[in-house]
């Protein structure tokens, strides 16, 4: 392996994994540049790892968040089934409002109580027309009996002729 | 396929022998204790990713409490045959974005006091370990986000390219572009 090795240095993740090409370890032993960036690269992965820069949090800390986030976890859930609780009750607010509006719409227009009132006032038989009905009937055949005498001479006419 | 789980007390094991999966199916049942064994396994790991990417205390611990607060209510998303690491990572990975998109522009990097070890040998070891460290962290820093987060998931979190590529919702091979980029930056060294 002549040209350096940047290319393969990001294939390991230490110099161990490394090391177990035997192509590198030759390549290592006469180029001192690749000898010294695989060095660091490796170093470098190392004292990440070990996170010596970072200000962990300690103990008690880590315990109180713990603490947090089942609180926060609880407060969360309840939300999320009042929400549930209060769609349902809107669906079922919904469903029963939809059910009286139709069932008030199929009811009959007789059937109410204005329609009752007049059908009885149409059906019930009124007295007091009758008395005048049968009064005009009682004037019509008045008219004939005093026109009577008159129909009689037509009549004779009429045969006299035929 | 997984071993079945009975009273941890009957079978004499502890919940620190589980491993991340078994721990995960008995979060899915309602299990507080198997949440706290995996929460006692990743905070730190969890809270450096953040802390790589916000360089705040307050705020690293805001995006670490989201993410385990977030695993917790999507347990029930949680299969057996996903693998547990995609599972959390991608969780993680998430949340670290949008935290940087709502809070674009108000992060800062370069905080030289924050790169210094806690725990010195010598005064010359010292000096010469915060140098190096500064400057690896300054050139981690530096990293499009992209290749910080994929960098620091294979490298530091120690997923596989296959589990980073699922993890971003990314081609393996623009994973593996990503890494090699993030490497020669690390090691100022030119893409040739």
């Amino acid at each position: 392996m002549n040209d350096h090795i940047d290319k393969l240095i990001s294939e390991y993740n230490s110099i161990e994994e490394a090391y177990k090409n035997t192509a590198i370890i030759s390549h290592l032993r006469d180029c001192k540049r690749c000898k010294r960036i695989f060095n660091e690269y490796f170093h470098t992965i190392e004292l990440l790892k070990q996170g010596r820069s970072i200000p962990l949090p300690d103990n008690n800390e880590c315990n109180n968040l713990f603490e947090n986030i089942l609180i926060k976890a609880k407060e969360n859930k309840k939300f999320k089934d009042l929400k549930i609780i209060a769609m349902a009750a809107g669906i079922v607010l919904i469903l029963i409002t939809t059910f009286f509006y139709f069932n008030q719409k199929k009811t009959p227009p007789e059937e109410s109580h204005n329609g009752i009132e007049i059908m009885q006032i149409i059906s019930e038989p009124n007295i007091r027309d009758i008395e005048i009905i049968s009064e005009l009937d009682l004037f019509a055949n008045l008219e004939l009996i005093e026109n009577i005498e008159l129909i009689e001479e037509i009549s004779k006419v009429m045969d006299d002729e035929i | 396929m997984f071993k079945k789980l009975t009273s941890l007390e009957k079978e004499g094991l502890r919940y620190s022998d589980l491993s991340d999966k078994e721990l995960m199916q008995m979060i899915c049942k309602g299990d507080t204790e198997a949440f706290r064994e995996i929460y006692n396994r990743y905070i730190r790991r969890v809270f450096s990713m953040a802390y790589r990417f916000s360089r705040d205390y307050e705020i690293s611990k805001d995006i670490s409490q989201e993410i385990f607060l977030r695993l917790y209510q999507k347990k029930a998303l949680y299969k057996p045959e996903i693998s547990f690491n995609t599972f959390f990572y991608r969780l993680t990975y998430n949340c670290i974005l949008n935290y940087i998109r709502d809070h674009k522009g108000r992060f800062e990097t370069g905080n030289i006091a924050e790169y210094k070890i806690s725990s010195p040998a010598t005064p010359e070891e010292t000096a010469s370990a915060n140098e190096m460290l500064e400057r690896i962290e300054r050139r981690i820093d530096a990293l499009p986000e992209n290749q910080k987060m994929a960098f620091l998931l294979n490298k530091i979190e120690g997923l596989s390219y296959e589990e980073v590529a699922q993890v971003m919702d990314m081609n393996i091979n623009t994973v593996k572009s990503l890494i090699h980029r993030a490497s020669l930056n690390i090691l100022e060294l030119k893409d040739e």
